[in-house]
């Protein structure tokens, strides 16, 4: 019992250096550059799998290390001023989403070029065991220790005593200052990127090597294990990053031996979630400094929060063209669409439009928290998840009608919604993108491991479709289904109008072009954040619960983060806060892998690529941001 | 301008206009500094003065009009790379690397030449800490616990650190107590007797006005009175430009 | 007029301080401000002036002391709930909802009405307001009617300022608008208590004697209401105030009538600076 106790914490804590390294990634670029980098993980996955491939071509170990993280750090420099040196001007979320972008491209690429499958790692040393009585360390445990305090101990050198270090730092505390210090920020900022990448790399061989394997999609869990290490240590400190990474180690390894391994993630992304609940502001510094400026009282941009405007407030902002349907309108072009299957349509072509139909919702309902309110979420998955697991559940485990199980699902996702988003309220701009995405990867691994509801990875077949009220028409057909995801998004598109065209409507939209002036001027902001959470949960729990019906059954694997950024690119394509704009994006880009089929598996780069580029070159999207 | 000195400005700004966003900011502004000269920019809150040094700082973007540095033409030129070229500033509101040393700041004042000998930026060190006693017993103190006076003396003696053909200094005496402004002051003094060339912009006319040879006082945007210091001194306008007669 | 009412509503500034790192922004502020008084608080920049109005609105917390309104301590209630209790602020740097029309914006200063914070008489639930709202039910529809109706006759306060331009967006507005706009969303609410900071700064002068004239007649038309303002324009503050307080490095050195201050010489000090500068000067400056 303590042999596994013991072997536990120490398991715990040489993992915990390396994550260690990557929050001390995390925490460069989010000092320096004031940005959280989704690519972090994408970069540790990058490095991991050059060293993987040049040894795989012949190159020793002592080789490949060095070169690949050299290579890993030009591509985090360029990343910096490829993806996101052109976003200075661009809406505040333009620069979260880019590097969220990234990280999908390098997966998707990475999974062409390696195969989605587990590659085994070249991992020399790991076969030198020391034993600490029943537990042991093997020589891989002592290498980790040891390159990343070296590592660490010269990082803290470099930071206090070089030239490049005081600058890097100095930038981290006062760009503007910095500035007049003749210190080159954006050279700061593509360094920092360097830096988080270089470590990044480091810490992906040292992963390899632990577990002597990896895979394309370790970028990602891992990225956000960086992410909670560094929140956890307290950010912006060596030491802190440090105590975060071991005990974040600690925590989840307990978690692998007491409660099973597939809930080592649980924990670990439980924990981020904890730490930006208990202490989200202690964390990111006191900027209340602005109240004592006294001669900016009318000059500069305009102060916002918005993630839709402009970080450099009202500069060169200029009057976007708004393109929105009215409700008569959109609903007619619905009822259009429901003459399809009248019209001859394939089964094919029916299943595509159910699924279109079924994005469009999603979109419709994302766009309310995340265009309307600001509230960047990138775990929407979760709650088209919880909805179709609850129309799936209610039916085979509860023996409740399909048609109930419908607007259960609706409910379950909306209180689903409230209560996981609840701690977002106090946080703000990118720190909700990194919390949403935490609940999104929870509520995956949960259905993924929790075996005795979910049936895991084999999910649940046999889901029945409802017969509905409508007497004389079998609802069982693909042609119903067909219809009935029409009526759904019918609904869908009449609730977010009355929302979007009501006082609660506005209020969601000044929240989030400025929260403070809002609560200045009395606005409840955690009821209204509330109500679009309630909102935007029971659209996606329909949703769901159509997907369920669509599908006739429901696995974990339809709700991973892939889900989630696709719904994003779709909201960003069409216009954010926009319905017009929301339900030509989701058509669209649910159509888009249809078009291309022989590309099919180009998919997640397609929508990676379409992601940039908009975010580049059209934020506002095709219908305008409202 | 009244009387032109014999040789050319080391800074100049002609017929600049300059936006945030769709409102403008300045309007044809011309401001310019000869060599070994201290010019004062004057002006209510909003009327354009801190955007006047920003200007010349490379901090804002020239939406018309041109910005000269020692006869070349400097538009578009970024911030740091006019403070590589011999600018120096001290920032409005200080500015402090706050969770930094004393001497971590100063030396960050000296970044454009950290190229030079080791030996001779410890010895410029001690020489700004004797300009300021005050900082000299502070020297390994985090900055951004000390009182707003200290702040700007570190803020000062950063600039220093430069060895700036051109300081720029937006506000010295923002919230400092009388006892401050004089010390403020008698330092500007100083680099003006040891031939520092100076344009500031100042809240504080009656300072400023004491030290400076000319000055210009800016009215939303728009240069509306430029003379000697003696002439401004007696002119209305100043005080109306404040206390908004 | 109504410096002898009862002090029923009176705000008490207690003792407070507050500090940013060594930087004092407030210390030991200590005054009354008696209800339906016009209290002007100028001084120099970096005074304190803001940090003093971001404490009473909630913003900011003090560090020591308190901040009593009618004897209710609300130095620790979040700005929505000190909003709640009539107190409502524009900003230094003007806070408007750059994607939000001028309508759409002002609006924003109902919903708490609305929905039955302040006077209103009607009261939602969250589910009320979600269920009023989506079936447009008549009661939510005759507040919102209402709310429009005020949101369009405070508009029009401001002459063809803001009504005509009431379907553009804040970011297109000149700072001159931007401040009216904030003015107008805090109006809407008809507070109680109205903080001003530096309501005519990037105004020129003919707007300046416009704002002052919209003031005075606010204060003509709503005579128990509170404000204070933060001004830098020495003659706003002669116009409009009662009572003027100089600040200078976080604490209060004049409080007396706007005259009165205004005349005195540590005021001319703190604005122009020092009597040892004037001497430099050759000559002491009138101050006239």
């Amino acid at each position: 019992m303590l042999e596994l106790f013991l072997s536990q914490i120490l398991n715990g804590v040489v993992i915990g250096f390396v994550y260690a390294l990557i929050a001390l990634g995390f925490s460069l670029v989010f000092g320096v550059a004031n940005i959280i980098n989704f690519a972090q993980g994408a970069l540790l996955m990058l490095g991991a799998f050059l060293t993987f491939t040049m040894v795989r071509l012949g190159a020793p170990i002592a080789v490949a290390i060095p070169l690949a993280i050299a290579i890993t750090t030009a591509t985090g420099m360029l990343i910096e001023r490829l993806a996101l040196r052109p976003l200075q001007n661009a809406p505040y979320i333009a620069p979260l989403l880019s590097t969220l972008a990234i990280a999908i491209i390098f997966d998707a690429a990475a999974e062409m070029i390696w195969t989605a499958e587990i590659q085994s790692f070249p991992s020399p040393l790991s076969k030198y065991v020391v034993f600490v009585g029943s537990a042991y360390l093997t020589g891989v445990d002592f290498l980790i220790i040891a390159v990343s305090l070296s590592v660490m101990a010269g990082l803290m050198l470099f930071l206090s005593r070089s030239w490049m270090g005081k600058a890097l730092r100095a930038t981290a505390q006062d760009p503007e200052a910095a500035t007049q210090m003749g210190i080159n920020v954006p050279l700061m900022r593509q360094f920092s990127f360097g830096l988080a990448g270089a470590l990044g790399a480091l810490a992906g061989v040292l992963i390899g090597m632990y577990y002597m394997s990896v895979f394309p999609q370790m970028g990602i869990p891992y990225g956000l294990k960086g992410f909670a290490a560094a929140l956890l240590g307290g950010l912006s400190s060596i030491p802190g990053a440090i105590v975060g990474g071991i005990l974040l180690g600690i925590f989840e390894s307990l978690a692998s031996g007491y409660v099973g391994e597939g809930w080592r993630d649980v924990i670990a992304f439980s924990v981020l979630l904890l730490v930006l609940i208990v202490r989200p502001h202690g964390l990111f510094g006191n900027k209340s400094l602005d109240a004592l400026g006294g001669a900016s009282g009318a000059t500069g941009g305009i102060p916002t929060t918005s993630v839709v405007a402009s970080m450099a407030g009202a500069t060169g902002r200029t009057k976007q063209r708004l393109i929105e349907a009215p409700l008569l309108v959109l609903l007619g072009v619905i009822a259009l669409f429901a003459l399809l299957p009248a019209l001859g349509g394939s089964n094919y072509l029916l299943q595509v439009g159910t699924q279109a139909a079924i994005y469009a919702v999603l979109a419709v309902s994302l766009t309310l928290l995340t265009g309307s309110a600001g509230i960047i979420s990138i775990g929407h998955a979760a709650f088209f998840g919880v909805g179709a697991y609850a129309a799936a559940l209610a039916g085979r485990n509860w023996g409740i009608p399909a048609e109930a199980a419908f607007l259960l699902a609706g409910v379950a996702a909306a209180v689903f919604a409230a209560v996981l988003y609840w701690p977002t309220i106090r946080l703000s701009g990118h720190t909700v993108g990194l919390a949403t995405l935490a609940i999104g990867q929870i509520v995956y691994l949960v259905c993924l491991n929790w075996v005795d509801v979910t049936r895991g990875p084999m999910g649940i077949p046999g889901v029945q479709r409802p017969s509905l009220l409508l007497g004389g028409i079998d609802m069982k057909s693909l042609a119903a289904q067909y219809w009935q995801a029409l009526v759904v998004l019918a609904i869908a598109v009449t609730i977010a109008f009355a929302m979007l065209n009501s006082p609660i409507g506005r209020t969601w939209r000044a929240i989030r072009e400025d929260r403070l002036a809002a609560r200045a001027s009395g606005v409840p902001v955690s009821r209204y954040l509330t109500l679009v959470f309630l909102v935007s949960g029971f659209l996606a729990g329909l949703a769901g619960a159509q997907f369920a019906f669509l599908q006739n059954f429901v696995s974990p694997e339809s709700f991973m983060i892939d889900t989630s950024i696709v719904l994003i690119s779709m909201i960003v394509l069409g216009g954010l806060g926009n319905i017009t704009g929301a339900l030509v994006g989701g058509v669209l880009l649910a159509l888009l892998p249809e078009v291309l089929r022989e590309f099919a598996q180009y998919r997640m780069l397609a929508y990676g690529a379409i992601l940039l580029l908009l975010l580049r070159f059209r934020p506002q999207g095709l219908a305008g941001t409202r | 301008m009244a009387e032109a000195p014999k040789s050319a400005p080391l800074v100049s700004l002609t017929d600049i206009d300059v936006f945030y966003g769709p409102v403008q900011a300045l309007f044809g502004v011309n401001v310019s500094v000869m060599p070994g000269e201290t010019v004062v920019v004057l002006g209510g809150n909003a009327s354009g003065k801190s955007t006047t040094v920003k200007t010349v700082l490379g901090l804002v973007k020239v939406a018309r009009g041109d910005v000269t540095f020692e006869g070349q033409r400097v538009n578009g030129t970024p911030a740091y790379q006019m403070i590589a070229r011999g600018l120096g500033s001290i920032p409005e509101g200080r500015r402090m690397f706050s969770e930094m040393t004393v001497l971590d700041n100063l030396k960050l004042g000296a970044y454009v030449r950290r190229g030079e000998p080791k030996a001779e930026m410890d010895a410029q060190i001690e020489e700004a800490l004797a300009m300021f006693p005050r900082l000299a017993e502070r020297r390994n103190q985090i900055s951004g616990t000390m009182s707003g006076g200290e702040q700007q003396m570190l803020a000062m003696a950063r600039a220093w650190m430069r060895k700036p053909k051109l300081l720029c200094i937006d506000e010295p005496s923002m919230g400092l107590s009388p006892l401050f402004v004089d010390q403020v002051y008698d330092i500007l003094a100083k680099w003006k007797a040891l031939g520092l060339t100076i344009l500031m912009v100042e809240q504080n006319a009656n300072m400023a006005l004491s030290i400076a040879d000319r000055g210009y006082v800016l009215k939303q945007g728009h240069v509306s009175v430029t003379g000697t210091a003696a002439e401004l001194r007696d002119n209305d306008d100043v005080r109306r430009a404040y206390l908004g007669g | 007029m109504s410096m002898s009412t009862p002090n029923s509503a009176a705000l008490v500034i207690d003792k407070v301080n507050r500090r940013f790192g060594g930087v004092v922004a407030a210390n030991a502020l200590d005054f009354t401000i008696r209800q339906g008084e016009f209290l002007a608080v100028v001084g120099p920049n970096g005074a304190g002036k803001s940090t003093l109005l971001q404490m009473i609105s909630g913003v900011i917390r003090p560090q020591e002391g308190e901040i009593r309104l009618g004897g209710r301590r609300i130095d620790r209630l979040t700005p929505e709930a000190i909003n709640a209790l009539g107190i409502s602020r524009t900003f230094q740097t003007s806070r408007v909802f750059p994607m939000l029309t001028i309508r759409d914006s002002i609006l924003v200063g109902t919903q708490v009405g609305l929905i039955g914070g302040g006077r209103s008489p009607r009261r939602y639930g969250p589910v009320g307001e979600l269920v009023s709202a989506l079936f447009r039910l008549p009661g939510y529809r005759a507040s919102a009617a209402a709310a429009e109706a005020r949101a369009e006759e405070v508009m029009k306060m401001f002459g063809d300022r803001l009504w005509p331009r009431r379907n553009d967006q804040a970011f297109s507005l000149s700072y001159a608008n931007r401040r009216r706009l904030e003015i107008a969303r805090a109006l809407v609410q008809d507070p109680d208590i109205l903080l001003l900071d530096e309501p005519a700064a990037g105004m020129n002068p003919s707007e300046t004697d416009e704002l002052t004239e919209i003031i005075a007649e606010l204060r003509r038309s709503r005579p128990s209401m509170t404000i204070v303002m933060v001004e830098h324009k020495l003659q706003v503050v002669r116009q409009l105030a009662e009572r003027c307080i100089v600040m200078s490095q976080g604490t209060v050195i004049v409080d007396d009538t706007p005259a009165g201050a205004l005349e005195d010489p540590r005021v001319i000090e703190a604005y122009l600076g020092t009597k040892r500068s004037a001497a430099a000067f050759g000559k002491v400056n009138d101050d006239g």
